[in-house]
Parts: C-alpha cells; sequence; structure tokens
C-alpha cells in the first residue's frame, strides 16, 4: 500500500472512529429499547404537530439568515474585494468579530443594550426599550444576532472567490458595458458557486444553534434534542430528533453537488502577478463609507460596547480573572491544540476531497460536513457512550476528549478550506514534483504544503476561532475540573453579578480575536517588507 | 531495445475515446512529433508515457521494459528516467530558479556540492546563470521556459517529454527555442516526444511527425506526410463550410 | 550519473502518526490520583464552589468538579451521570432538588450512606434508605412587585382571575417548577391539579425560560408575581429591586409552601468512595449550611438551630407541604407527557 493510500486512508479511518462510531451507537440505542428492535422513538418524532412545528421554526430561521447574510454579505464583500472603500481591511476585521465569539454572547449584550435597565431605555424611554426587549425575544432577535453572526461568512467568501475571477474576463466586459453591468454579467455569476457555498454553511451552521434561540427563547428543532435529554433522559428520542437535521444536511450538500461542484472548475487560476481591476466608488465613496460604518457600528460595535461599558472596572476584570483565569488559560491551550490536529486532519482529509484522491472521497467529504451539522449534545453524549469504558478510561477522563469533539465537530471547516486552497494549485505542480522523484510525502511537504500554506494558516486560524468558542461539545464532556471558558461563563451565569459576566464576555472575545488579529498583522508586515525589500 | 514502444494502447475518459489503438516505435536519439489539433489525444498520449495515466488497453515499454499495461502502471514516473516540460511549465513559486532544478536532485539524495555543480552545469546550458536566485515570477516566458528545461533535465533523462512548451510564446522566441531545444537534444542525445499543434513547429523539431487525428495515428513522415495531412484537413473545413 | 530510484522510507508515515498521537496523549491530566475526589454539581457554581473550596482548604482533598447550566438549558450533569453509568467517573453528586438524585437512585446510579452528619436532619428530608440527604433548602415563594396594593398569597393566585395575565411561571418541563407541579398533582390528584393547570392557562399565564427570568420580570414590573425558589426571590430584594417575597398558603387549613432541598448522593462505584464520604459529611455539615444561608443563594438550613440572616424563615416557622419525595419523582416523569402538551409541545 503507498503511503498515499495509507495516511489518507488512515485520516478517513480516525474520522469514522473518532466521529460516525459515536453516532452509529446512539443510532443503534435509538433503536433498540427494552431488549427489542424499535422505532419508536421516531414514530413519536413523525407523528407529532410540535415537531413538525419546531421543524418549520428552524427551517425558517435557517432560511432567513441565510438570505440576508448573502443579501449583505455580497455586496459588503465586492465594496471591501474589489473597490478603492476606504479602511476596507479594518471592516473586514471588524465585520468578523462577531463570528469569533460565541453566538449567546452577543445575544447577552443586545439584552443588556435594551434591557429595562439598559442604555436603549435611558436613551429612548422605558416604554420604547420594552417593545425593543420584547422584539429581541424571538425570532426577530434570533434572526438578527444570528445575521451579525455568519455575515462574515460570506463577505469573506465574496473577497477569496472575487481574486479568482481572471481579471481579462472583467476587462472584456469592460469594453462593453460599465462596472455594475460587469458585476452584474461576469463576477457575480463566475463567483456564484462560492456565494452559494458560503450561503449552504450559513444555513449549516445555523439550523445546528442551539445557545442564541435558547437564551432568546425561540423554540428550535435542535431544543428537542436538549429537551429530550435534560427533561426526559431519553438518550433515543434525542437521537431521533437528529435525524430532520440530518436530512437538511445531505439535502445541502445534493445542492452543492448537483448544481455547485462542476461550476467550481470553471473559475480560472489567476497567476499572482495579475492585477484585478479595482472599482473607483468617485461620489459615492463618502455615501458608502457612512452606511457601511453606521451598520457596523449597529452589528458589531454596539452590543460589544454595552458588555464593555457594564464591566468597565478594574477590579471587575480582577474578580472576573480570580475565578476564570485557569479557565482561559485552559481554553488557549486546548484550543491551539485543537487547531493544529484540525489543521493536521483537514489539509490530508481536504487533499483527499479536493483532489478526489481515493475513490470514497465523497463519502469522506459528507461525513465531515454531517458531523459538523449534528447538534453537539449527541456528538457529546456518543463521545461518552464510546469512550467511557475501563479500558479507555486514561483518554475519557483527560483532556483529550474536548480535543476529539473538536476534531469530530470542526474537520469539515479545515477540509474545505484545504480542498479550495487545493483547486487553486494546478496538478501539473504535483506531477512535476512525482516525475522528478518525490514520493508523495515529499511532495506534499516540499512542494503542496508550501504553496498551500496561506490556505493552511487561515484553517488554523479559523480552527483555533472554533476551538476557542466551542460551547456545546465540550460541555458534555470536559473532565471534571477542566472547564473552558465558554462553559465556565455559562456555568457562572446564573447568579453572578452582571458586571463579572460581561467581563468575562469581553475577556472571551479578546482571546478570540487578538490572537489571530496579531497572526494577520504579522504577515502582512512580512509582506509588506518583502515588498519593500524588492522595490 | 528501443527507448519507446507502444503496442495497441488505448485510453478512454468518461466514455469517450482519447487515445485509440495507437502503435509506435521511437527510436533512440530521435526527435518525435506527435502534431494534432486541440482533443486528439496527444496529452493522454504523453502522460501515460510519463506514468501519470495507465493505459486502459495496450501495453507500454521503455528500453525493453513493461512500463504499463491494461489499467495498471507497473513502474511509477520517478523510476521512468524521464523528464517533462509541462504546457503550464509547471515551475514552483515558492523556489528560486536554483530549487526548482535541484528539488530532483535532492529527492535523490545528491550531496549539496554536487547539487551545486549539477545546477551551475544546467544554468550555463540554458544561458540563465545569472538568474540563479530569482523566483519564477521575475522571469519573463521564455526565462521560464528555459528554466523549466532545465529542471527536466536535471537527472540527465534518458527521454524528454514536451508538452506544447512553446504555445505562449512570440514567433521570435518561439524559434528561438527552437533552435535551443535542438542545440541540447543533439549535445545530451536524449529521445525527445514533443506535442504542438503547429506544422511549422512540428517540421522544425521533429525528424519524424506524427500526425494524429480523433486518438488515432492518421499519419507519419515529414514535410510530403505534412503536406498532404494538412490538404486533407482544409477539405474537410471546405466540405463542412 | 544515473539517475537514482526513489524509494519510500518509513520514517514520514511514523513521524505522521506521532505527531497525531502526541496531542491526544499529553493531555491526560493525572487521572486516578488516590487522593481526590470528583463531584457533578447542580446547584449553582456561583455558590457551591465556594463550599468546595473551603473543603479543600480545610482537608487538603482536591475537588474535581462538573458544574451545571441553568435548568432549561441543561444537558450537563444529569445526564453525564446516567451515560456513565457503567463506569463511573463521579464520586458524588450534589444535586439541587431531591428529585433529581430520587431519578438517579431509581437508574441504581445512587449508592447508600448514612452520613453522621445527617443525624439531626429531619427524617422527611432524607431518603429512608439512604440514598440521598436533603440540606440547604429552597423554598417555593411568590415573588411580588412591592408596589402592589393587594398581593398574591397562595399558589391559586395562578388562577384568580384578578390576576389574569399577570403572573409568570417557570418552563414546567424543567427544575424545581416541576417538582413543585407534581408535588401538587400528589396532594390534590390529577384531576384536580389538571383543573389548575387548564385555569393557569385561561389566566393567560406567561411562561418564562427560568426561576430566575421569572423573577427578572417581575423585578421589571412586566409581571406582577411569579412563584420561584426563595434564591431568586432574595438576591433580587438585596440587588434592591422593588420586590417581596411571601411565603404562600400560609394560613391555617392550607397546604403550605414547597420546600426543595439540595440532596447529595454517594455515586454507586465511585472512583473513591472515602474521600467522597468525607466530602458529603461537610456538605451536610451545620457549617455548610450556615455559609450557604448567608450566601445570596440564601438556603433555609435543614438543621436546627443554625443562624440565619433576618430575611430568610427558619424552616421551622414555616407551614410546608407533606412531600413524599419518591413519589413525586414518579409523578414528575408521569406527568412529563402532560406538561409537555399543556406548553403545546
Amino acid at each position: 500500500m503507498t503511503a498515499k493510500r495509507t495516511i489518507l486512508t488512515g485520516i478517513f479511518l480516525l474520522v469514522i472512529v473518532l466521529g460516525l462510531f459515536p453516532i452509529l451507537a446512539m443510532i443503534a440505542a435509538s433503536l433498540h429499547a427494552d431488549g427489542r428492535w424499535t422505532f419508536d422513538s421516531y414514530q413519536g418524532l413523525l407523528t407529532s404537530r410540535r415537531e413538525w412545528a419546531l421543524l418549520r421554526h428552524s427551517f425558517v430561521l435557517a432560511a432567513s439568515v441565510s438570505l440576508l447574510t448573502a443579501l449583505f454579505g455580497v455586496p459588503l464583500g465586492i465594496l471591501f474585494g474589489k473597490t478603492d472603500f476606504p479602511m476596507r481591511r479594518f471592516f473586514t476585521i471588524a465585520f468578523t468579530v462577531p463570528l469569533m465569539i460565541p453566538p449567546y454572547i452577543t445575544a447577552i449584550g443586545w439584552a443588556d443594550f435594551l434591557g429595562a435597565n439598559g442604555l436603549f431605555a435611558k436613551l429612548c424611554g422605558e416604554a420604547a426599550a420594552g417593545a425593543a426587549y420584547n422584539l429581541l425575544f424571538g425570532f426577530t432577535g434570533c434572526l438578527f444576532v444570528l445575521f451579525s453572526t455568519f455575515l462574515p461568512v460570506v463577505i469573506l467568501l465574496t473577497m477569496t472567490s472575487l481574486k479568482s475571477v481572471h481579471p481579462r474576463l472583467e476587462d472584456a466586459g469592460r469594453l462593453v458595458t460599465g462596472w455594475p453591468g460587469v458585476l452584474r454579467r461576469i463576477t457575480v455569476p463566475l463567483i456564484l458557486p462560492s456565494i452559494l457555498f458560503g450561503i449552504i454553511l450559513v444555513f449549516l451552521l445555523t439550523i445546528g444553534e442551539f445557545g442564541v434561540p435558547n437564551f432568546l427563547r425561540y423554540d428550535v428543532f435542535v431544543l428537542e434534542s436538549f429537551v429530550q435529554f435534560s427533561a426526559f433522559y431519553n438518550f433515543g428520542a434525542a437521537t431521533a430528533a437528529v435525524l430532520p437535521l440530518a436530512l437538511f444536511t445531505v439535502l445541502a450538500l445534493l445542492i452543492e453537488w448537483v448544481f455547485l461542484r462542476e461550476r467550481f472548475h470553471e473559475v480560472q487560476t489567476v497567476p499572482e502577478k495579475a492585477a484585478s481591476p479595482v472599482i473607483e466608488l468617485g461620489g459615492c465613496r463618502t455615501g458608502s463609507f457612512v452606511w457601511t460604518a453606521v451598520f457596523c457600528l449597529t452589528v458589531v460595535a454596539l452590543p460589544l460596547t454595552v458588555l464593555v461599558g457594564r464591566s468597565f472596572s478594574v477590579s471587575v476584570y480582577a474578580s472576573a480573572l480570580a475565578v476564570a483565569s485557569d479557565s482561559l488559560l485552559r481554553s488557549l491551550v486546548y484550543a491551539v491544540l485543537g487547531a493544529s490536529l484540525l489543521s493536521l486532519v483537514g489539509f490530508f482529509m481536504g487533499y483527499l476531497v479536493g483532489r478526489q484522491a481515493l475513490p470514497f472521497w465523497r463519502t469522506a467529504d459528507t461525513l465531515t460536513i454531517f458531523l459538523f451539522a449534528l447538534p453537539s449534545a449527541v456528538i457529546g453524549i456518543g463521545l461518552i457512550s464510546l469512550w467511557n469504558r475501563p479500558l479507555t478510561n486514561f483518554i475519557y477522563g483527560s483532556s483529550t476528549m474536548i480535543i476529539i469533539g473538536y476534531l469530530v465537530k470542526y474537520a469539515a471547516l479545515t477540509s474545505r478550506i484545504t480542498a479550495s486552497t487545493l483547486s487553486m494549485i494546478p496538478q501539473s505542480m504535483e506531477d512535476a514534483g512525482e516525475l522528478a522523484g518525490l514520493g508523495w510525502m515529499r511532495r506534499i511537504g516540499w512542494i503542496v504544503a508550501p504553496m498551500a500554506r496561506k490556505g493552511l494558516l487561515g484553517g488554523w486560524l479559523v480552527g483555533y476561532v472554533f476551538c476557542l468558542r466551542d460551547l456545546e461539545t465540550t460541555m458534555i464532556i470536559y473532565p471534571p475540573g477542566h472547564e473552558t471558558l465558554p462553559v465556565r461563563i455559562m456555568t457562572l451565569m446564573a447568579n453572578s453579578p452582571p458586571e463579572r459576566i460581561a467581563a468575562l464576555c469581553v475577556v472571551m472575545a479578546c482571546a478570540t480575536v487578538v490572537p489571530p488579529a496579531l497572526a494577520w498583522s504579522l504577515v502582512s508586515l512580512k509582506r509588506g517588507g518583502r515588498n519593500h525589500e524588492t522595490h | 531495445m528501443k527507448p519507446i514502444e507502444l503496442e495497441s494502447v488505448s485510453k478512454c475518459f468518461n466514455g469517450k475515446s482519447a487515445v485509440v489503438d495507437f502503435s509506435i516505435q521511437v527510436e533512440k536519439g530521435e526527435r518525435v512529433v506527435l502534431l494534432g489539433p486541440s482533443g486528439c489525444g496527444k496529452t493522454t498520449l504523453l502522460r501515460m508515457l510519463a506514468g501519470l495515466l495507465a493505459p486502459d488497453e495496450g501495453r507500454i515499454f521503455l528500453d525493453g521494459v513493461l512500463v504499463a499495461k491494461s489499467g495498471r502502471i507497473l513502474r511509477p514516473p520517478e523510476e521512468r528516467a524521464l523528464g517533462m516540460v509541462f504546457q503550464d511549465l509547471a515551475l514552483w513559486p515558492h523556489l528560486s530558479v536554483s530549487g526548482n532544478i535541484q528539488l530532483g536532485l535532492k529527492a535523490h539524495g545528491l550531496p549539496g556540492r554536487d547539487r551545486a555543480l549539477r545546477v551551475g552545469e544546467l544554468l550555463e546550458l540554458v544561458e540563465m546563470t545569472e538568474y540563479a536566485d530569482a523566483k519564477p515570477s521575475e522571469l519573463s516566458g521564455g526565462q521560464q521556459q528555459r528554466v523549466a528545461l532545465a529542471r527536466a533535465l536535471a537527472l540527465r533523462p534518458k527521454l524528454l517529454l514536451m508538452d506544447e512548451p512553446l504555445s505562449n510564446l512570440d514567433l521570435e522566441l518561439n524559434i528561438k527555442l527552437r533552435a535551443d531545444i535542438i542545440r541540447l537534444q543533439q549535445a545530451t542525445a536524449f529521445t525527445l516526444v514533443y506535442i504542438t499543434h503547429d506544422p511549422e513547429e512540428a517540421l522544425d523539431i521533429g525528424t519524424r511527425i506524427v500526425m494524429m487525428r480523433e486518438g488515432r495515428i492518421e499519419q507519419v513522415g515529414k514535410e510530403k506526410e505534412v503536406r498532404e495531412y494538412f490538404e486533407k484537413i482544409q477539405n474537410r473545413a471546405r466540405a463542412g463550410s | 550519473m544515473k539517475p537514482i530510484v526513489v524509494r519510500y522510507g518509513i520514517r514520514p508515515l511514523a513521524c505522521f502518526f506521532v505527531l497525531i498521537a502526541i496531542p491526544l496523549t499529553s493531555l491526560h491530566c493525572g487521572k486516578n490520583s488516590a487522593n481526590e475526589v470528583i463531584i457533578y454539581v447542580s446547584e449553582d457554581q456561583v455558590f457551591s464552589e465556594p463550599i468546595l473550596n473551603d473543603f479543600r482548604r480545610e482537608t487538603g482533598i482536591p475537588v474535581k468538579a462538573v458544574f451545571d447550566t441553568e435548568e432549561s438549558k441543561s444537558t450537563g450533569v444529569m445526564n453525564r451521570l446516567i451515560a456513565e453509568k457503567g463506569n463511573p467517573q463521579a464520586d458524588v453528586y450534589w444535586a439541587n432538588e431531591p428529585i433529581r438524585a430520587e431519578v438517579l437512585k431509581q437508574k441504581g446510579i445512587a449508592a447508600p450512606y448514612f452520613s453522621p452528619a445527617a443525624r439531626d436532619i429531619p427524617e422527611k428530608f432524607k431518603d429512608p434508605e439512604g440514598y440521598w440527604t436533603g440540606f440547604s433548602a429552597r423554598v417555593r415563594v411568590l415573588i411580588v412587585r412591592a408596589a402592589l396594593a393587594e398581593k398574591p398569597q397562595s399558589v391559586l393566585s395562578y388562577v384568580d382571575p384578578l390576576w389574569n395575565g399577570r403572573g409568570v411561571i417557570a418552563n414546567p418541563l424543567f427544575g424545581t417548577t416541576t417538582v413543585e407541579l407534581a408535588a401538587l398533582f400528589v396532594l390534590w390528584g390529577d384531576d384536580r391539579a389538571k383543573t389548575f393547570m387548564t385555569g393557569m392557562k385561561k389566566n393567560n399565564v406567561r411562561i418564562s425560560t427560568s426561576n430566575g427570568e421569572s423573577a427578572d420580570f417581575v423585578a421589571s414590573g412586566q409581571s406582577d408575581f411569579s412563584l420561584v425558589d426563595s434564591d431568586d426571590a432574595v438576591n433580587r430584594m438585596r440587588q434592591g429591586k422593588s420586590v417581596q417575597m411571601i411565603y404562600p398558603d400560609q394560613g391555617s387549613g392550607e397546604m403550605g409552601c414547597m420546600v426543595v432541598p439540595n440532596a447529595v448522593l454517594l455515586v454507586n462505584g465511585a472512583p473513591h468512595p472515602a474521600q467522597a464520604k468525607k466530602l458529603i459529611d461537610y456538605l451536610l455539615s451545620k457549617e455548610t449550611e450556615r455559609k450557604l444561608a448567608f450566601a445570596d443563594c440564601a438556603q433555609v438550613p435543614l438543621h436546627p438551630s443554625v443562624e440565619t440572616p433576618p430575611d430568610i424563615r427558619a424552616i421551622d416557622r414555616l407551614s410546608t407541604i407533606p412531600i413524599n419525595y419518591a413519589e413525586v419523582a414518579r409523578k414528575v416523569l408521569e406527568i412529563q407527557p402532560y406538561l409537555k402538551a399543556w406548553l403545546g409541545y
């Protein structure tokens, strides 16, 4: 067996063992009760009016968030990625902040702002605040918070895919029409597969989201799993409740395969030197800047500012860190380890998928996306079922379980990022290495990985953010005495002083945002220095 | 033992034939040009020779050794002692010119000093010595072409494959590089299999020209046969219109 | 120079698998240390953690804890205990109400232990077979807006047309609200209890996600009263909110209020049984009850003669609903489908 086949198969098997086996164990348990095989857990699901209502809620919320993020995200992505809009790098980072922090923290910020004692009440009166507060708790609030959280997904995908449009294609269009026409008829149609992929991703993220709908009291289908767990201790019914979500995932993947796969390859590889034409905004510059700034202030800055304002005291931060500094350190360590492992596994998984390297590449891709979309409670209980045995106690009782949870939940992200990065690297680069006598591992190490380094770094940063902000998976499997900061915030929320919670939320946000921002700045400085040397 | 022997080699993609029942024997030191329109199977044939694709049917021998047959690659590309220049050149952008050339030497375990000597030799051969530390993105098309050629020759291959290497260059550069290729081939005595769709280029470079159409050999020869081949193409085109 | 054929080596493969293995095994956190105790806690971390820290300081035994989240969000410790039944990780479970302890007893997850520290705790707050012991109770009270001229005095205010649309109750599928409703089902019988539930709906009761949220609704004036735990009410009072706490149904012949003690149990198959028993003894001590009474959770000691702050009424000065917790635990599971339907699930 070649190294390529060994390693890629090994990675695939690793994800199966860590991710699929626990779920299969849960599904088997849900079909086997009181010593017999039964569909009881599933029958209730299909016949209950309540379940269908929750499904509708989940679907409507996910679809609304997806469409709204596309409506705003694509124009913003074009604005930041293709025009001379001022401070575009700043705004790109700013809009990315809500994605980097646990969404329920944003919801807490809004609840604080609109609450009876909040800033909004002081500015606009209690009646208006009351009305807004009521609006927050429900569909509208969930839509708004999740929209602000997942908007950067579409913005970033749009900006990235704009780079892959060959400038000559747009130049040819500009000979016959102005920029609006070029964007409408050439650029956007070419990047449509990426946009649609972004919409699918946001859809899956929203449909699996529990924290925000629960906090804002909007009943969604994922809640059903939680209700079955926490009210009824009914693991079978909780697993059965996962089935519709799994169907949504398969549907999303089908859409991607049928409509998008082939079209991804229509976009040509753009030579590095080819400069993408920049749209000059001219008279629209000021207006678009003002609008974007107001939008950014509202969607991003406001909830975080409220949290900062509420916790604005050294003593509050001191007391917050006194109760949570150990959790913060653990979170950082786990996130770094998790991101590193995710990058390694994601790289090979992405190679398998992106290069279609082995016959089961499609199964591998489906599996990672399916695990990504599953409610974390199911993954967590499944992991306990599989690993909590005397033989594997040395793993179960350790923080390794948290890392395994990260791997199972987020492998899809790093895998897809790698696959996307590799699609920009021509196969001939590897072929040339093969002909030069390099074995597969050397081709990976000396050619593919160096060429894909930006994508790998991006994947690592994405893995870091998602690992750091993870709550639902960690909550179920963390070993005693080793909770992470998001879990600590959640457990302290009941009856802790609101200022302390606000301070912890700010600390959480900083821990998530600062390291990637530093990394990006370092990379930019290095690139700037290299450009300076060249000139 | 002939350097290349293909016996009834065929290849299909998604039910569509790319190469059909292709047989040829190439003598040592020959410069064989595969000439034909886009989609006639030239690149597929080259990739099968390189070991990057397996033939669906038929057998491929290199130096008398069976290297591939009916769906199986018996000898992988790195063991075939050949070099290849790709249509997009495939120069590794993160490595310098000397880095690109010596990567294969490094993979074969050549010590640093010997690598440096060999790289110097090749850079002199292709007249690119002063660009040793440059990155591919800093070079012109012709310069990149010469680096790709030097890289392909690094391991002293007995067989060199070139896939439309000059298609993106202007006429003057094209002609100059043709002369360089012939000069190098005569100096190092490798067997050359060269792909092009330009008859002038084919006539200039090839000692034998294999004209292909729809995956098959239509004609083999030199000037006279090439002229006949293009008369056929013109007649077909007129009949079609 | 003849070209050299590349042979693939085992080194890169081995390096790869080492790279995978290192992060996974390096996180082994020294489990199975002999002198430690592992506790799963459903009581709010902000109240329970200081007690556990004090235990660690006083005994030198390290405590590793897993804390729960608010009731409606909980998928945490109860499910972990049930899922880990085959290979228990926890030594002790600190439940914030005895029904959870009963459920665990019924599922075979608790082990009997009669703590000497619990000798003075009234028998009605302990499992007769020793599977769990109650301590530091919350009382189910009415939190009412201080500004109200007339204030509700009974749980039956929920069905009084005078309070139409003005009451709020926490989601009855979770926590102490479920327990209280189950107790009413046991006390009144199913028919009367269902009539009460229907009456609440007709009286336009508002449903919140938790007792804490209910208390906040009353404190902000969005509702006039709610049935909550005493710690939620005391907490808001100590924050200076304009609310009062009323012990419901205290009149002669009335049913009394419900007492919800914390409950501690020894996990069946606990990895550190000796340390577990020491921790249980500590939790059941008078000193722990005193600390929890003076903390913001304001819990009522069950030991007699434990010092309490002035805003907490001692247990012997309360008229309480007589409860068989085992019966209530069974009823909790029994009425779940009814409660689901009542909520419209």
